[in-house]
């Protein structure tokens, strides 16, 4: 009979007494990180092949270019419209004046620092002990990368991802929720908020990472730490209010999808107008689904249209099988914890399941009034950590049935076919988790194919007709970075065989 | 209790979860040891001339090496595969016209490319059918009459 007693490392609680960690890496640390640190690299290198995109970016450039000051661009961008996000374009002005004229390289190399820091900090917190959590976290590193939510992260750029500031922001919290807690770890959590808060409104988020962790145990930020940062969610929205600044809603202005097609912002004013809670409702609904089945994207199911089209394309339901195993999986696996049959999880893992569970329900909140991949994509860092959960649970079962049959009972044909599928369903799995991450450089390629492209259509002679401000500073601005752009070496996509879209387009 | 703890474990189980992403970060590091020396086996980057880069559809790279100093009216050696299944001189004009690629046709018009009469005709003839005919009659010079009868591509 397997012990009901959990011996596990990790299982013991983190209560600020009681965390443990070894002050030297273990060797499944070492292979997880190293799995880690080769999957940023390539994802690193691919941005560092991409150009900075003209669409969200030059605009943003030409206006921290005719900024006179950080001070300036801060009150200059304070209040824009239903956003409150001044550090967006005070970072974009520190990075654009460091760059002193390497603008791709001084951008992109951020946006691959920044990749390259969430996936360490993905990686940290999963707290890889023993060989089979460094299993499950390679497992759990192809989800994150995997994710329809992760190509918002490393996509686009305006021209700093604020998506994947608000993902690495709260990864950072839940790494100081982790620790062992200090005055500085409370400190820490503290400007993290409000840096990620006054970066992008989904960077509230990270005061619900801090309040979770706090519920489910984890006491590495105090509760000094979670009243600080409270405090500072009620004077960012007290400020908020001050300013005038509405919350988003209908009149943002974007299309919006709907069932099975996007409608127009005219039309959804139509339709939602006098009272948009519906819509709202169906907003938050439809991305709760969109991380846990890859579909609905921007409220349009995807799947449902093309299949009353006739089509099955396979880059819309690998995705959608995928990720409604591992949503199967997950359940599984929460279920039984809840039930308490799942007695060798551990104390950590239960909280990040925990956890998972309010971030996906808050990151939908979030989402009300508009919805798609990039909003959600803190929710689906999260997924991933539960995905991890999960398997590390299943591995265990798959343990028990070995041993409640015994060596004597070895030959028993159910128990080994039971372990056979189990093998074959968690393979099949990984691999295609692994294959939609792999679709990511491909999406990646394609993408800075296009940009390229974009860049050789744009006259630097010729912006202002494009309305974009057009002295002297800003042609040179404009032709340096079309510049930069067209010497960079970019695969032509033309040329990859059709099977990489069929499988991996958008 | 660390043997313990393997013991209970489903190694199969473990080793099926981990290998496709370990292989797949083995094949990352792969290519990215030869990115290193300019080599990119899935998503290549190939050196072109103007021709091939028409012929290609690079829109961005054929503007490149346009603003670099390539003339495109003038024919290049282009390898097979890219346009015809044998080697052949083409100019970029050529090349994109074989294609059937309109965008690429007026993209090259508006750089810089000409052709006299007689190209033209040869040109207009063979794209008699083809999505790019309409752009060619935009560019029609004043002296061309389109007369197909014995008329050849030059790269037939």
């Amino acid at each position: 009979m397997p012990s009901a007693i959990n011996t596990h490392p990790a299982s013991i609680p983190t209560t600020r007494s009681a965390v443990i960690r070894p002050a030297y890496l273990t060797g499944p640390q070492i292979a997880a990180y190293l799995i880690a640190a080769i999957v940023a690299a390539s994802f690193a290198h691919d941005l560092m092949r991409k150009p900075i995109q003209v669409s969200d970016s030059l605009q943003e450039l030409l206006d921290v270019q005719q900024s006179p000051s950080l001070w300036a661009t801060f009150v200059a961008h304070s209040p824009r419209g239903p956003f409150l996000r001044p550090l967006k374009q005070v970072q974009t002005k520190v990075l654009f004046d460091m760059a002193a004229g390497h603008y791709w390289l001084v951008f992109r190399g951020f946006h691959a620092l920044l990749i390259a820091a969430a996936l360490f900090l993905f990686t940290r917190a999963l707290r890889v002990r023993t060989w089979p959590d460094a299993a499950a976290a390679v497992f759990a590193l192809t989800v994150f990368t995997g994710l329809l939510t992760f190509r918002g992260l490393v996509r686009e750029a305006f021209p700093i991802n604020l998506y994947l500031e608000s993902v690495l922001g709260c990864l950072l919290v839940l790494n100081l929720a982790q620790s062992r807690g200090s005055v500085w770890t409370d400190l820490a959590a503290a400007v993290t908020f409000v840096i990620a808060s006054l970066t992008v409104e989904s960077g509230v988020l990270v005061w619900v990472v801090v309040v979770a962790a706090w519920v489910c145990g984890m006491r590495g930020v105090t509760w000094r730490g979670v009243s600080a940062v409270t405090l500072l969610l009620v004077s960012y929205l007290a400020a908020r209010f001050a300013l005038s600044i509405a919350t988003p809603g209908l009149d943002v202005g974007r299309d919006s999808g709907f069932g099975t097609r996007m409608l127009e912002s005219a039309e959804l004013a139509r339709r939602f107008g006098a009272d948009p809670t519906w819509f709202y409702l169906y907003n938050v609904g439809t991305s709760i689904l969109s991380v846990l089945f890859s579909d609905p994207d921007r409220g349009v199911f995807h799947t449902v249209r093309t299949w009353l089209q006739g089509e099955f394309p396979a880059r819309l339901y690998l995705p959608v099988v995928t990720s409604a195993i591992t949503t199967a999986l997950i359940v599984c696996v929460a279920v039984a914890r809840w039930r308490g049959r799942a007695p060798m999880m551990s104390a950590s893992n239960t909280q990040l399941l925990k956890i998972f569970g309010a971030m996906l329900i808050a990151n939908a909140i979030v989402s009300y009034a508009y919805t798609k991949h990039e909003i959600v994509s803190i929710a689906g860092a999260f997924y991933a950590f539960a995905a991890y959960v999960a398997a590390r649970q299943v591995i265990e079962i798959g343990g028990r049935m070995d041993a409640s049959s015994g060596p004597e009972a070895s030959g028993d044909h159910a128990s080994a076919l039971g372990r056979a599928a189990l093998c074959l369903l968690l393979g099949a799995l990984a691999c295609a988790w692994a294959f939609r991450s792999a679709g990511v450089h491909h999406m990646l390629q394609t993408q800075a194919f296009r940009e390229r492209v974009e860049w050789a259509r744009l006259d630097p002679e010729r912006i202002a007709e494009r309305g974009y401000p057009s002295d002297a500073r800003a042609r040179a601005l404009t032709a340096q970075l079309r510049r930069e752009a067209l010497d960079l070496r970019i695969a032509n996509t033309n040329e990859v065989p059709a099977w990489a879209d069929d499988w991996w387009g958008e | 209790m660390g043997g313990r703890l393997v013991g209970r474990v489903n190694r199969p189980a473990a080793f099926a979860v981990a290998m496709p992403g370990c292989l797949l970060a083995a094949a990352s590091l792969i290519a990215l040891m030869l990115a290193a020396f300019g080599e990119y086996p899935m998503w290549p980057h190939d050196d072109v001339n103007l021709a091939e880069a028409a012929g290609a559809r690079e829109e961005a790279e054929v503007t490149r090496l346009i603003e670099r100093g390539q003339d495109p009216n003038a024919p290049y050696p282009v390898r097979p595969g890219l346009v015809l299944d044998r080697p052949a001189k083409l100019t970029p004009l050529e090349a994109a016209v074989i294609n059937d690629d309109p965008a690429m046709v007026a993209q090259l018009f508006a750089r810089g490319a000409a052709v006299d009469g007689p190209s033209w005709v040869a040109l207009r003839c063979f794209a008699a059918d083809l999505r790019v005919a309409p752009v060619l009659d935009e560019h029609r010079p004043g002296s061309a009459t389109l007369e197909c009868d014995g008329t050849r591509v030059p790269w037939e």
